[in-house]
């Protein structure tokens, strides 16, 4: 869901190209006429809100307060059946059998080359009623790898995208405007059943890595009655903008830009979503054998520049002498203490922190941790 | 469990069970004190390669298992699992470095290290 570079940007000039090039399935999320009330500027392209008039204010909501966002266009999947659970172990990179009902996990489905397919969030409603989450636009690779290897499982997926509305509550105080809305506190990776006023909605509650950050899943019917509930509770409306660039900040990769065929998951840092106990699945033997030998070739790291980037940009080494030795993939659309604030891959040998390298004739300095955003 | 290439073709309608492990079966079954048991071949999702091997020693077929005899012993497929294990033979080996039951899948394309894990 790439920004819209042409698009109306009152704080300032937009920094970066598109984020994402993804697939639309949708010409218009099923939130318009609500957002575009509440002052939306939305992107030509995929209709999604790029921002409600002043970007800054938004990404401070998600980083210091909280921020409501319309991810209508990201991924819900229905995994039903006894033997959901234990088949999803089998086929993707973390230990899932342990989970409980009510808890909620990433985990990374990955093809036989260990390259990822997908990155998802199953949160157990039930031991026989699984709800996938996946920031993708897209279903079909995961519905279609999951339906693959279901042999004799008693288990079915469906993609309930069309039939759903998720709503992201991010920030510090995204816990507390959560808990209000359903009555009940969201621990971090659990999922609660709930009732908004008379509404039926999951929760899910899966962090980024400093922000707290909850999923609020709906019929799609109620789905403004859910946003205009989450701005009364006092969350303040956020764009793509804000939204990509609190990602960035958190270093947070997201599909078609990292999470693609073309990354595994330790290259991307998601090892928290990788057992290395857990026995065999699709994948297994790639990465184990990544890991045990020290073989990683390539990781994400921060980039921060003077300069514009944009996804795609080669690096090269600072003298010159060493070309394509990395490659920027997401590029926050808001600048970051008044620097461009990106995320790619760089090889090894290069991944020193604080190390320049060069992008064309700009200096792109490799960052341990982004400078907090202030407004 | 392990897959080797090691057997002569079997029909592809059938699944062959060697001698030796059908005497394995055999002796598992009485061992849990089983009367009327027939051995389950089946796949499930997972494992390195995609798809593992399923054995179990059962007390009767499911509704929609195929039943083949084979020389006395009931061999149970679940009939979405036919179609990766057709022409199948199901061997055992044992001694110090044997393997235990091994799989000849003529419709492995390749199967991981440890043999349990087979793509088609």
């Amino acid at each position: 869901m790439p920004p819209n570079p042409a698009a109306p940007f009152p704080g300032g000039p937009l920094i970066c190209a598109p984020l994402t090039a993804m697939a639309s399935q949708q010409t218009e999320t099923r939130l318009h006429q609500t957002l575009a009330a509440a002052g939306a500027v939305f992107d030509g392209q995929f209709d999604e809100a790029l921002h409600f008039g002043n970007p800054e204010a938004e990404l401070d909501a998600l980083l210091h307060g909280v921020g409501v966002i319309d991810r209508d266009r990201s991924t819900r999947i229905s995994h039903i059946g006894p033997d959901s659970l234990d088949l999803l172990h089998r086929l993707t990179t973390n230990d899932l059998i342990s989970l409980k009902p009510g808890m909620a996990r990433g985990t990374v489905i990955t093809s036989d080359r260990g390259r990822i397919v997908d990155v998802v969030t199953v949160a157990m409603k039930a031991p026989d009623n699984l709800l996938l989450l996946s920031d993708s636009s897209d279903a079909a690779p995961a519905m279609e790898f999951i339906d693959r290897y279901t042999i004799i499982e008693d288990a079915a997926v469906s993609d309930i995208s069309a039939q759903t509305t998720r709503i992201d509550l991010i920030g510090p105080r995204a816990t507390e405007v959560g808990a209000s809305l359903v009555g009940q506190e969201i621990p971090q990776e659990m999922v609660v059943s709930g009732l908004i006023g008379r509404i039926a909605v999951d929760v899910v509650r899966y962090d980024w890595s400093k922000i707290p950050f909850i999923s609020v899943i709906g019929p799609i019917s109620e789905a403004s009655a859910i946003w205009n509930a989450a701005v009364e509770a006092g969350a303040i409306p956020a764009g793509l903008h804000a939204f990509h660039t609190a990602r960035v900040i958190n270093g947070h990769t997201f599909p078609d830009a990292e999470q693609t065929d073309r990354f595994n998951p330790l290259e991307l840092g998601l090892l928290p979503l990788v057992s290395f106990t857990k026995g065999c699945y699709i994948g297994q033997e790639v990465i184990a054998r990544l890991d045990s030998y020290d073989k990683l070739q390539r990781r994400f790291m921060w980039m921060e520049s003077d300069s514009p980037l944009r996804p795609g940009d080669k690096l090269s080494s600072v003298d010159g002498k060493r070309a394509n030795v990395g490659e920027v993939t997401s590029v926050a659309p808001l600048k970051v203490a008044g620097r461009t604030l990106a995320m790619g891959f760089v090889r090894r040998g290069h991944w020193d922190w604080r190390s320049s390298l060069k992008c064309g004739e700009a200096e792109v300095v490799l960052t341990p941790e982004p400078v907090t955003w202030s407004a | 469990m392990t897959t080797t290439h090691a057997h002569p073709p079997v029909p592809v309608n059938r699944i062959h069970v060697t001698p030796k492990a059908a005497a394995k079966v055999r002796e598992f079954a009485t061992k849990q004190g089983m009367e009327k048991f027939g051995l389950k071949v089946a796949v499930k999702g997972g494992g390195c390669s995609g798809l593992t091997y399923v054995l179990d020693i059962v007390d009767g077929p499911q509704p929609d298992d195929k039943i083949i005899d084979q020389d006395g012993l009931e061999v149970y497929v679940p009939k979405k699992a036919f179609v990766y294990l057709a022409g199948t033979t199901l061997d055992f080996s044992d001694g110090l470095n044997g393997k235990g039951f091994e799989f000849t899948n003529p419709n492995a394309k390749k199967s991981c290290g440890c043999g349990t894990s087979f793509s088609v």
